[in-house]
């Protein structure tokens, strides 16, 4: 049975899934990473350290999900029904009106990605989504969206999403960002967004290495005007981050989506 | 005639041909930054694990677990593990 938890929210919790953890963590020490547990409770197998070659992590995991399955004896295979796992992520809106904005970023050379770089997320309250909507759908009217949400795509300024790596909200040194309704047509407002966010962050651990990072932003939306709602956002950030110390600067690019009405599918079938 | 009316009018002809394919530049930026994010999504393959229909809701997954007498394949990370990667 995969279950997939947030470290930091379940090691102290008073709750099984934080009595759990903590069982399998003191028979097989692990900050991170897999353990197989069977039924009894006993971890069959565990899997934290990798190799440095990526190639290898697949089969890492395999063997260990392969160790656990000798130990565990007899299984037959489940065949689950597919289920979105992360329904609002970059679609829908909650209930609550809350939206989770979907974003990837990729260190690029030549304008092509050359690595897995990270996936991400923004979650906006209903209020704070509201800042991404025109405030009057006119031809022509300009917003900037306010510097609280703004400095929360920072994230799109690292493609490593180990927190160390990673700008914090105080470490972004300019945001801006607005928007401007390009076109009204047959009751929906097109959207263009513009601007640029900057950081210069420093790791937590090691203070030698400080990086600063700057983007640029292109971005389009829709709005239907008739519902007062948006439909659909998508964002282009392009620049590069480099160690200060460092001339090189490594080009990079995110994307932040989100639609309105969206389906799921499975890998296979997008 | 006919030549001053291909003189003029194949001009117009073309000015009209150019005007026309330009097209809609907010389709044309709206087909630019599509384009920009499908270059920048990691490859479907590298996402695969997200069919995994995993339990976010540990106590939800280990009663299921237990119900059906399963071995708990347990993901743990910093941070969400479905949420950043």
């Amino acid at each position: 049975m995969p279950i997939a938890v947030n470290l930091y929210q379940t090691r102290d919790a008073k709750t099984e899934a934080g009595e759990f953890l903590r069982s399998v963590q003191k028979q097989k020490q692990q900050y991170q990473g897999i353990w197989i547990v069977g039924a009894d409770g006993k971890v069959l197998a565990g899997h934290q350290e990798h190799s440095e070659e990526k190639s290898k992590w697949t089969a890492e995991v395999m063997a260990t999900i392969d160790a656990a399955l000798a130990k565990a004896g007899p299984l037959t295979a489940r065949n689950p029904e597919p289920k979105d796992v992360l329904p609002y992520w970059g679609k829908n809106v909650q209930k609550d009106g809350s939206v989770t904005l979907a974003i990837a970023t990729r260190y690029m050379h030549q304008g092509r990605p050359i690595n897995n770089g990270a996936i991400d997320a923004v979650t906006l309250t209903a209020k704070e989504w509201q800042e991404f909507a025109p405030p009057e759908p006119a031809k022509g009217a300009t917003w900037r969206i306010p510097t609280k949400i703004g400095v929360e795509f920072r994230r799109c300024l690292s493609t490593v999403s180990d927190q160390s790596f990673m700008p914090k909200a105080d470490d972004v040194t300019a945001v801006d960002f607005t928007g401007t309704v390009t076109r009204v047509k047959d009751g929906i407002a097109s959207i263009g967004y513009a601007g640029r966010i900057s950081s210069l962050h420093t790791h937590p651990f090691n203070k030698n290495y400080v990086t600063t990072a700057s983007a640029r932003l292109r971005g389009i939306g829709t709005y239907d005007m008739e519902k007062k709602e948006m439909v659909s956002l998508l964002w282009i950030f392009e620049g590069a981050n480099r160690d200060v110390k460092a001339t090189a600067e490594n080009p990079l690019a995110a994307v932040v989506e989100w639609q309105r009405d969206a389906r799921f599918e499975t890998a296979a079938k997008r | 005639m006919k030549m001053l009316f291909r003189t003029l009018a194949m001009p117009a002809l073309l000015a009209l041909c150019v005007t026309a394919s330009a097209g809609d530049p907010l389709a044309y930026e709206a087909r630019a930054l599509k384009d920009m994010a499908k270059l920048i999504w990691q490859d479907e393959a590298l996402l695969r694990w997200r069919d995994i229909p995993w339990y976010i809701d540990a106590a939800e997954g280990l009663k299921a677990a237990r119900e059906e007498k399963r071995p708990v394949l347990l993901w743990v990370t910093g941070d969400d593990p479905l949420g950043r990667c």
